[in-house]
């Protein structure tokens, strides 16, 4: 190692540890699993230690490793089926019953949530990027590199998709 | 209401800040005039204040979900799985052989085979285990092997060389003999 790269892994650490949480916060919310943020966050990392001669210092270090986190939770995403089976078997209402009585306004947004939970990946993704961590559509289409367009549609086909489900739950007026 | 359709993706886009300013004064100009699109925008931004009502405290449905009380309701999906698996297993119930270890199938009388290697007929070997066929296996017969097969599958072989058609009730010879009416008219 010499000195630049072992900079390099310095910057890295600092990185992280400043935005452990909020990485975290993402890989979760992609991935709707702790367990496997956790390890996504972790394959992330190491591939961004392994790669760093790919880091071209075009944009900040912070939003390199933000892209790699996205781009393995989705590849995590992909390689587990656990939820695709999972919500395969489940009937809609076990959601909302599960939660409980309590149907008061942080009641509702756990509800929302897990019903944000069983869209496909495909339109989930940019929404949760759009709407949770408020990119803007450029970056989400850098990130998930898909055309700008597409990035439009998709987020408003969850919107519309969301939309529907809450208002055949009652959530919405 | 087609061009309804076009403003609600642009609604979506300006929430999330992504029109131009001309494009947002256009979609301004809708909201004014059709009420069911502004009630839409009012549900996005009340769907995004849900959604951001409390960030931390996040638990994935994975760990909530009540899963046995769903077993029931999961209807047509385990109809059509437990139709898969009676399926399977009528199939083999179906078609396995319980007549016995081996059958000789379509045996043809040596007699009647003017070359001794020619196949006169053929055997099917099964092998059976806990109901099932493991283990098949299809050999010709010929006039030649016949009495070596004798020993070779002796324990398991039902064998019948001699055709119930060879028998001394000369229907060979009357047969023969219409033939060779027919080629001499």
């Amino acid at each position: 190692m010499d000195g630049t790269a072992i900079a390099y892994s310095e910057d890295i650490g600092s990185v992280v540890r400043q935005n452990e949480d909020m990485l975290l916060r993402v890989a979760q919310r992609i991935t709707r699993d702790r367990e496997s943020a956790k390890d996504a966050l972790q394959d992330a990392v190491l591939s961004v230690l392994k790669s760093r001669g790919s880091f071209s210092g075009t944009v900040p270090l912070k939003t390199y490793l933000y892209r790699t986190v996205v781009n393995k939770c989705i590849d995590m995403n992909r390689r587990n089926g656990r939820w695709r089976t999972l919500i395969f078997f489940m009937h809609p209402d076990d959601l909302s019953d599960a939660s409980g009585s309590a149907q008061e306004s942080t009641g509702q947004g756990t509800l929302l949530k897990d019903l944000l939970n069983r869209l496909p990946d495909k339109i989930r993704v940019p929404f949760v990027l759009a709407e949770c961590e408020e990119l803007p559509y450029q970056e989400i289409s850098d990130i998930l590199k898909i055309p700008l367009n597409t990035v439009r549609t998709r987020i408003f086909r969850a919107r519309e998709k969301l939309r529907g489900m809450a208002l055949k739950r009652g959530i919405l007026p | 209401m087609k061009q309804c359709e076009q403003f609600r993706i642009m609604i979506s886009r300006d929430i999330d800040g992504d029109l131009s300013p001309s494009e947002m004064a256009l979609l301004q100009e809708h909201l004014v005039l059709c009420p069911e699109c502004w009630n839409i925008h009012e549900q996005y931004l009340r769907l995004r204040s849900l959604l951001r009502s409390q960030p931390t405290a996040y638990e994935p449905a994975f760990y909530r979900a009540n899963v046995p009380r769903s077993f029931w309701r999961m209807g047509w999906k385990i109809a059509a799985m437990l139709a898969i698996c009676f399926g399977l297993f009528g199939t083999i119930l179906l078609t396995r052989n319980e007549s016995g270890e081996a059958q000789v199938i379509n045996i043809v009388d040596k007699t009647l085979s003017p070359v001794m290697n020619m196949p006169i007929g053929a055997l099917a070997y099964y092998r059976h285990f806990a109901g099932q066929v493991v283990q098949t296996q299809f050999s010709s017969i010929s006039a030649t092997t016949l009495p070596s097969m004798q020993f070779s599958l002796s324990d398991s072989v039902l064998y019948f060389y001699r055709s119930p058609l060879f028998q001394d009730t000369g229907f060979w010879d009357q047969h023969y003999a219409l033939l060779q009416e027919k080629e001499e008219q």
